[in-house]
């Protein structure tokens, strides 16, 4: 709607570059499905280390990374033809990350992940200015809650993880591990109450 | 509320989503209650980690190896999915590979895929470097400087010889099994191919990749010479067994396998050429070649073999007659070869992939990610990261998976452990082995012309021929020992000349009894 003076408003703007978005992913996902491999190239460089960084953060671990950042893209590439753009792209290879993930932690045996042993620094621009004490405090509070997500059972450890360390709402989990809503709130709630009942309990520490 | 504050309401009341009764209620007993001040404690510190935790970044990682890898995996799906280049075999065939046929001295002509104005020869090429040498580093110095390995698209409109610029092609080792000379050397897996090199393979197995999707292999006892080896004319001769899998050539383009004084010219196409003790045998997959004498040219398209037949008592003519489906099967499942998909400058890719030493017990074949490869042990070359490795049973399957990293630099080196024989398996393999015998022998038109003279004289039937066989691993006869028969002694040769010559896919060693009986 525009306004007197003829001026787009801050949301028809943010509209208009929505559209142009919505429009230049549609243009990147024909050109990908038709075997364009500079398109199919420009995807990959445009959400790869996104991919990472999600499978890093939901695994805590940097082990397999690359395997498992190659599976998601090839399943991305594989998903490309039937994929509806019912969401953004970025979410949709979110929700493949997520897969992935669960996948990983459904085959990978339960022991504590070695993220103690990774560069604190890590992921992170320029060396912390905080003291090397307080670096490995909250590496190991880090590792602690990790050791605590270990013990969880994958669907239930993948809700929390979405919830509380992403912070994302309950449609929004729904859609990227596809169960109902009202899944995802049973799930959580019980999620919740074991997670931070060994929290509470000191366990891990 | 309970006597201590749950976990998760500690975590509600520190992220604000407790309603302001129950944070009232949860700050009152958290005044008076020690444990649930530690446990608020850890709550507290676990969401900060939390917090830590979304806000980290990605790692760094090997980018262009994880986007080679999945170009890599993508595009082999892909192929394997184009009709144009599927392949008529699945992993449960029990064929095996063709007799060779037998051939007179021909001259192929490649006249039907395009012509040259003027001058039949081919243009003088104007070689951006020669070398005559494989392990020649000064060449490879050169390369590095002037390399231009894809092909100029060139208009097929009054297309000029001259206009081809020969550049020099190179071709990189993909992978080679067992002892392998390139010119009276041992080959080294990382040696760049070129012009004037010549391979023998002795025992062993060799796969070259010269282009996108464009590959030779060099079957054990064979010697291979590549006798051009530019943009403009691809040349190899032949002693033995060669199999070829290249892409579409574009006009100007030639590549030819030579064998003795025959030529076998292509376009683009999957092929297989085998000449040995002056018989030639071709036989297409893809595409199609055309063999010649000189006067008459046969097609031999996909699906098809060339063969000479007698038309008249002095008449030989050329044919192409359609292999059986079984073989076809059989052949086009033996003729896979492996390949690096993306293609690059082969300096580049030295550089960019890894090298794989597989071993397996017994020798059993290999498959790497889902693919049969060769018998153990090889040295594969493929793309960084993780590969899984089985072992291939006699009728397709896969047992044994594993995953192998391969790493640039470094000697990537597993070893298959064969599973445990169960009980009358031995019984099974000889049945699998006899029956790829028969098959084999089914349609040799090496029996047939043994056995004519005493079919044509109705003496056939009755007629039988008991051997002993023994099969290795890789297919060849170990040993082959008249048992009994109640044919001439000539008859007994000749039959028994045409079982030596059959060569079984790779499998399991056995031994058996075998009788032909007609």
């Amino acid at each position: 709607m525009m306004n007197l003076v003829g001026k787009t408003t801050t949301g028809e703007r943010k509209a208009v570059r929505l559209s142009e978005e919505r429009q230049a992913e549609t243009e990147l996902i024909r050109l990908c499905i038709e075997g364009d491999r500079g398109a199919q190239e420009r995807f990959y460089r445009a959400h790869c280390r996104l991919a990472a960084a999600n499978l890093y953060r939901v695994l805590g671990s940097r082990q397999d990374l690359e395997d498992l950042v190659q599976e998601v893209f090839v399943i991305a590439f594989r998903g490309l033809p039937k994929f509806r753009q019912d969401a953004r792209l970025s979410t949709w290879i979110y929700r493949i990350c997520v897969n992935v993930a669960l996948g990983r932690i459904r085959t990978k045996s339960r022991k504590p992940p070695p993220i103690l042993k990774a560069d604190p620094t890590e992921g992170q621009p320029g060396v912390s200015p905080d003291s090397p004490r307080t670096l490995l405090e909250r590496q190991e509070a880090k590792c602690r809650v990790y050791s605590l997500l270990e013990r969880m059972a994958p669907k239930k450890r993948l809700v929390l993880y979405l919830h509380e360390i992403e912070g994302r709402n309950l449609k929004e989990i729904a859609y990227l591990v596809g169960v109902h809503p009202g899944t995802v709130r049973t799930r959580l709630f019980y999620a919740r109450k074991e997670f931070y009942a060994l929290v509470a309990a000191g366990e891990g520490a | 509320m309970s006597r201590h504050l749950p976990g998760h309401v500690l975590a509600s009341l520190a992220s604000g989503d407790l309603s302001a009764s129950r944070v009232a209620e949860a700050a009152s007993h958290l005044r008076s209650c020690s444990k649930c001040q530690a446990a608020r404690v850890y709550v507290e510190a676990s969401r900060a980690a939390m917090e830590q935790i979304r806000g980290q970044g990605e790692p760094d990682l090997l980018w262009d190896e994880i986007g080679a890898q999945v170009y890599w995996q993508t595009s082999q799906e892909s192929r394997s999915q184009d009709p144009a280049r599927r392949h008529l075999f699945s992993w449960a065939s029990g064929g095996v590979p063709l007799a060779v046929a037998s051939g007179l001295a021909l001259v192929a002509a490649a006249a039907l895929y395009w012509s040259w104005p003027g001058d039949a020869g081919l243009v003088a090429p104007e070689l951006v470097a020669s070398s005559t040498s494989v392990l020649d580093p000064a060449a490879r110095a050169r390369e590095k400087a002037q390399e231009q390995i894809e092909p100029q698209a060139v208009s097929t409109e009054g297309l000029a010889a001259k206009s081809v610029v020969a550049r020099p092609v190179r071709g990189i080792v993909v992978l080679v099994q067992g002892p392998v000379l390139a010119n009276g050397q041992a080959l080294r897996a990382n040696d760049l191919v070129e012009a004037g090199a010549q391979f023998s393979t002795g025992t062993g197995r060799l796969v070259i990749q010269f282009g996108e999707q464009s590959a030779l292999r060099v079957a054990p006892h064979s010697v291979l010479t590549i006798e051009r080896f530019d943009e403009a004319r691809i040349a190899l001769r032949i002693l033995g067994r060669v199999d070829v899998d290249i892409t579409r050539r574009l006009p100007g383009q030639e590549f030819a396998v030579l064998a003795g004084g025959h030529e076998v010219s292509v376009r683009g196409t999957a092929f297989r050429v085998d000449f040995e003790d002056g018989q030639l045998g071709v036989r297409c997959i893809r595409g199609k070649v055309v063999v010649s004498d000189g006067e008459h040219g046969v097609q031999v398209p996909a699906g098809q073999q060339f063969e000479v037949f007698r038309r008249a008592l002095d008449e030989v003519a050329l044919r192409s007659v359609p292999i059986d489906r079984e073989k076809l099967v059989s052949l086009g499942h033996a003729m896979q070869m492996p390949m690096l998909l993306a293609w690059r400058a082969p300096s580049e890719l030295l550089a960019s992939t890894a090298l794989l030493e597989l071993e397996s017990e017994a020798q059993q074949p290999i498959a790497v990610d889902g693919t049969y490869v060769a018998q153990g042990p090889f040295t594969l070359r493929t793309t960084p990261g993780a590969h899984e490795v089985a072992l291939v049973r006699p009728d397709g399957g896969l047992v044994q998976t594993s995953r192998v990293r391969a790493v640039r630099g470094v000697a990537n080196r597993a070893h298959l452990l064969a599973p445990r024989k169960a009980r009358g398996s031995e019984e099974l393999e000889a049945r699998v082995r006899k029956h790829q015998l028969r098959l084999a022998l089914a349609s040799s038109s090496r029996i047939t012309g043994c056995l004519e003279p005493l079919a044509k004289r109705g003496l056939l039937a009755g007629s039988y021929l008991s051997l002993d066989v023994g099969i290795n691993k890789d297919g060849s006869q170990s040993f082959l020992n008249l048992v009994s028969s109640n044919l001439s002694s000539a008859l007994q040769s000749c039959l028994r000349d045409a079982v030596s010559e059959e060569e079984l896919p790779s499998g399991p060693d056995s031994s058996f009894r075998f009788r032909l009986s007609y």
